[in-house]
């Protein structure tokens, strides 16, 4: 439907209890992945490169990096509010959360969020950026394949992440785990 | 792309039958007004004096003229294609022996549709009108309460509806059924 709809008439919010239900009762495929974003269902594109390949090196270097300190988790969905349920591409969450809760985190589960853009970089910074300070995850970093560019959000706020900025290189970007670890992006783009 | 316009682009459009199910398993509570158009599901604002007297007065006055020649119902749904389901102030359906017990009307079923609109109007001529006419729906009335103006609508194509008059005489509109019927809407306004 076309904006001049939208503004018109009320979108129904499903709530996240809701969307998972859709889910479970196959109302939403198995193959299909979605995310929830204030309660409407929106499709991700398929898993391509090269992004697919990004968002996969970016987790292992993480891995590499922390060991036991947290846990790294890809495309897993982070449950932020009642109506939205976002597929973040990595996650850091707090060590010691089980397996099953992997697959279901909370916002507060998360340490550190990163999205790879390949060619989403406007609904990334636009959508998901805002919602995710809102929510007050800790740490964004948005990985722009396109432009070249890792840039890392700190500081959540109503209106938005307060500091951002772009590291100088990418050979030991800091991570926001107690042990002062790096990750490795080399050759990211 | 704008974010908004990407969001738009990639919303996941439900069917008929997996918002059928929602409402069946409780996902839609039955004290939810919805429809579903284009995929989306809206909600229906609550229902104003005015408008439901009028849809009752149309309602009324429409089954006196038509007889058994036709079926008045009442903001029931009508499905329009995959994934458009309706809920129509006013539809005139062709007589069924079962009254359309085992499957709600679908477009070969509608004779007529009439949409009373107060706030809704420009909801009505933009969203639901072109939908009906892409639907083949062959005649739908806009009653708007505001304007004190009934238009109708026939002639359905790709883009709307090519022929629009309004009635000079509210004490005998046309009706299009079967038997050459007409309805006083003498204090329609």
């Amino acid at each position: 439907m076309n904006r001049i709809a939208h503004q018109l008439a009320r979108i129904h919010r499903l709530s996240v209890a809701d969307y998972r239900r859709m889910g479970e009762l196959g109302i939403l495929a198995a193959d299909l992945r979605t995310e929830l974003i204030d309660g409407e269902i929106i499709e991700l594109p398929p898993i391509g490169q090269p992004y697919a390949g990004s968002a996969a090196l970016i987790a292992d270097r993480l891995r590499e990096a922390i060991e036991q300190s947290a846990v790294v988790a890809l495309h897993e969905p982070v449950r932020l509010d009642d109506h939205s349920e976002p597929r973040p591409d990595i996650t850091l969450l707090r060590p010691g959360i089980d397996g099953a809760r992997v697959g279901r985190a909370e916002g507060a589960d998360v340490l550190l969020l990163i999205e790879v853009a390949d060619g989403s970089l406007r609904y990334d910074r636009e959508i998901k950026l805002p919602r995710y300070a809102r929510a007050g995850i800790p740490e964004v970093w948005l990985a722009d394949l396109g432009g070249r560019r890792l840039t890392i959000h700190r500081r959540p706020g109503t209106h938005g992440y307060a500091d951002v900025m772009t590291p100088s290189g990418l050979g030991a970007v800091p991570l926001p785990l107690a042990g002062l670890q790096t990750a490795d992006l080399s050759g990211l783009f | 792309m704008s974010a908004t316009a990407e969001i738009r682009a990639r919303v996941h459009r439900l069917t008929v039958d997996d918002y059928r199910r929602m409402g069946a398993l409780g996902i839609l509570g039955p004290e939810l007004r919805t429809e579903l158009i284009d995929g989306e599901i809206m909600e229906m604002p609550p229902i104003g004096h005015p408008h439901a007297g009028t849809v009752k007065f149309i309602a009324n006055r429409l089954k006196e003229a038509v007889g058994a020649a036709a079926i008045v119902a009442v903001q029931d749904p009508v499905w329009l294609d995959d994934h458009s389901e309706p809920l129509p102030d006013i539809a005139v359906l062709c007589p069924r022996a079962d009254y359309y017990r085992t499957g709600h009307p679908g477009p070969a079923d509608v004779l007529l549709l009439i949409e009373v609109a107060d706030s809704s109007l420009h909801y009505d001529r933009e969203v639901k009108l072109p939908r009906y006419a892409r639907a083949g729906i062959p005649e739908v009335w806009l009653v708007d309460l505001g304007g004190r103006r009934l238009t109708v609508h026939r002639q359905p194509g790709p883009h709307g509806y090519l022929d629009e008059t309004s009635p000079d005489n509210l004490s005998l509109v046309p009706v299009p059924v079967d038997v050459a019927s007409m309805v006083d809407l003498t204090s329609l306004f």
